[in-house]
């Protein structure tokens, strides 16, 4: 409590603070129960977004690329001190799209605040036990994008298979040698996009399978771009692309989203019924 | 009872926002300064992080951002010494929501309204309000307050490494400012309505293509002032200690004020720049 006292944004001593700091410092357990699985429903979790990856844009994707499914809820959570095991305990994927540390803006129950306090870490213990847990014993999907390789908890890039690398600058990324024989990428061509990082990963275990490759155009770099695995009960699906928007704009890149969510959790793959260009 | 509390909580902060604005009036030997930045392209934490930081060293500044557009009002704005903006036209990319787990995003409101636009020319020109117009404002798609601006927008071409490669050294803002660079950035342009009263702050050289625009400029519009500051597509641009010092500078000068030295450089240590 007095943790989650200290982050809240902009608390004033006035009614509408009490009761908003109310909500802010207890409800993330009533919550998450209220985000409980509906009967027949997918249930989706996602938390995305930091100071170097403009968590709008991303949730905007998301939102869009998925929402072909009616019966799929897709749950962003704004501040990580709402995140926690009950959230995910029937969730049937985990999007993650964070690399390790605190938030940098705390949530706000508020639509203007005149101050800015730092928000909860997400990879606490608690939630790489929870998150390890449902993926390997319940089978949950998981599908760790762009920078959760740097979420520098050990577990969770075992989890994933991977060994991190960093990216270098900014700059154009060709996609290439798109594995044909893996529903996520199969049909899908090279293609490239106009700015991104080129994170890398060492792939660890003899069962990944490597989904796409990149070329940074300047350096010259070469990478694995996309890999899934399974993982005790459990599949994942690791995507580097998403410092910028300009992946998230690439029917492609829109399709191998689409397609990794369907993989991850077991259900048909068929390509995306509308992969349009742009936002 | 929790959810009737914050049920009670997004209530009172939806239903009203002039009411609710009417909570944030200036108080005595206050600076109030209020912010409207981020969307689809521009990532709102950083530009807040970074205007924080650049004010945070005046202690009786209050900085205030507007997470949903309905919050900027005329209330709002009534006692407000400094508006920056970074927002083009149209709607906030996504609907604002008190909820912490967000299943559904409500429709999203509507930046550069009729009311928008009157509040700010009329505290503008009227009241003496400062207005530091950021990055895209530019394109905010109401012809009143790119002529409060002083400028026919002009769109970016592809983000590059921009060179910052002039700063006028007979003005306050930029005195002393010496030529920089920074990694990538969009560099739109812009034509004066009126070059007769406005200032060129400084220029930049898009590295890949060569063009060359003026990227800064500052005039005075009836009883207030405004600064143009074009930079800020990515956060690159605000962790350059120049830029920060430019940004401080522009907003006591738009509010009239000294403008004391930048107390706060940070030079960026992880090698983006």
């Amino acid at each position: 409590m007095k943790l989650l006292r200290k982050r809240k944004r902009a608390v004033y001593k006035t009614g509408l603070a009490a009761a908003a700091g109310l909500v802010s410092g207890v409800s993330g357990a009533n919550a998450a129960v209220e985000a409980g699985k509906k009967p027949g429903e997918t249930k989706i979790v996602a938390v995305m977004g930091d100071y170097w990856h403009n968590g709008v844009a991303q949730e905007y994707h998301i939102r869009s690329i998925l929402s072909p499914e009616k019966n799929w809820r897709i749950i962003f959570v704004r501040g990580p001190e709402f995140f926690n095991p009950a959230l995910i305990s029937d969730a049937d994927l985990l999007i993650t799209a964070r690399y390790d540390g605190n938030d940098l803006m705390g949530y706000s129950v508020r639509g203007l605040v005149d101050t800015m306090e730092e928000g909860a870490p997400f990879w606490t213990d608690e939630n790489v036990k929870a998150i390890i847990d449902n993926v390997r014993n319940r089978g949950m999907g998981f599908m760790p994008l762009h920078c959760t390789l740097f979420c520098g908890i050990r577990d969770i890039t075992e989890l994933m298979g991977i060994e991190p690398i960093m990216h270098r600058e900014v700059q154009p990324i060709w996609f290439y040698n798109v594995n044909q024989d893996h529903p996520i990428t199969k049909g899908i061509g090279k293609f490239w996009i106009g700015l991104d990082e080129q994170f890398a990963v060492v792939i660890k275990s003899e069962s990944t399978t490597s989904l796409f490759n990149t070329q940074a155009m300047h350096d010259k770099r070469t990478a694995v771009g996309g890999w899934c695995l399974e993982n005790g009960k459990g599949r994942i699906v690791g995507l580097l692309p998403g410092h910028t928007q300009d992946p998230y704009q690439k029917p492609e890149y829109k399709d191998i989203l689409w397609r990794a969510a369907h993989w991850a959790m077991r259900k048909d793959v068929t390509p995306h019924p509308n992969p349009k260009k742009g936002y | 009872m929790l959810k009737t509390g914050f049920a009670a909580a997004a209530a009172a902060t939806i239903a009203s926002p002039n009411a609710y604005a009417a909570q944030f009036a200036k108080q005595p030997g206050e600076t109030k300064i209020v912010c409207v930045m981020g969307d689809y392209w521009h990532n709102p934490v950083w530009q807040e992080q970074h205007v924080r930081g650049i004010f945070s060293s005046n202690r009786d500044w209050k900085v205030y951002f507007v997470l949903a557009s309905r919050y900027l009002t005329a209330e709002l704005l009534s006692d407000t010494d400094l508006l920056i903006t970074t927002r083009y036209g149209g709607g906030d990319a996504l609907g604002w929501t008190p909820e912490p787990i967000v299943c559904e995003r409500p429709r999203s409101d509507i930046i550069w309204t009729d009311e928008h636009v009157e509040a700010v020319c009329d505290n503008v020109r009227n009241r003496g309000m400062g207005f530091l117009a950021a990055h895209c404002t530019l394109f905010c798609g109401r012809e009143e307050i790119e002529d409060l601006m002083g400028i026919e927008p002009q769109l970016h071409q592809e983000m590059q490494p921009m060179a910052y490669n002039y700063f006028n050294q007979d003005h306050p803002i930029t005195r002393g400012i010496e030529p920089y660079y920074v990694t990538l950035d969009d560099q739109f342009g812009v034509d004066f309505k009126y070059p007769s009263r406005t200032t060129i702050l400084f220029t930049t050289q898009a590295v890949h293509d060569k063009r060359e625009m003026v990227s800064g400029w500052c005039l005075e519009q009836g009883n207030g002032r405004v600064v143009g500051l074009l930079p800020g597509d990515h956060n690159f641009a605000y962790r350059v200690a120049e830029f920060q010092e430019i940004f401080w500078r522009a907003a006591h000068w738009a509010m009239k004020r000294d403008i004391p030295p930048y107390p706060n450089a940070v030079k960026d240590k992880k090698g983006f720049n």
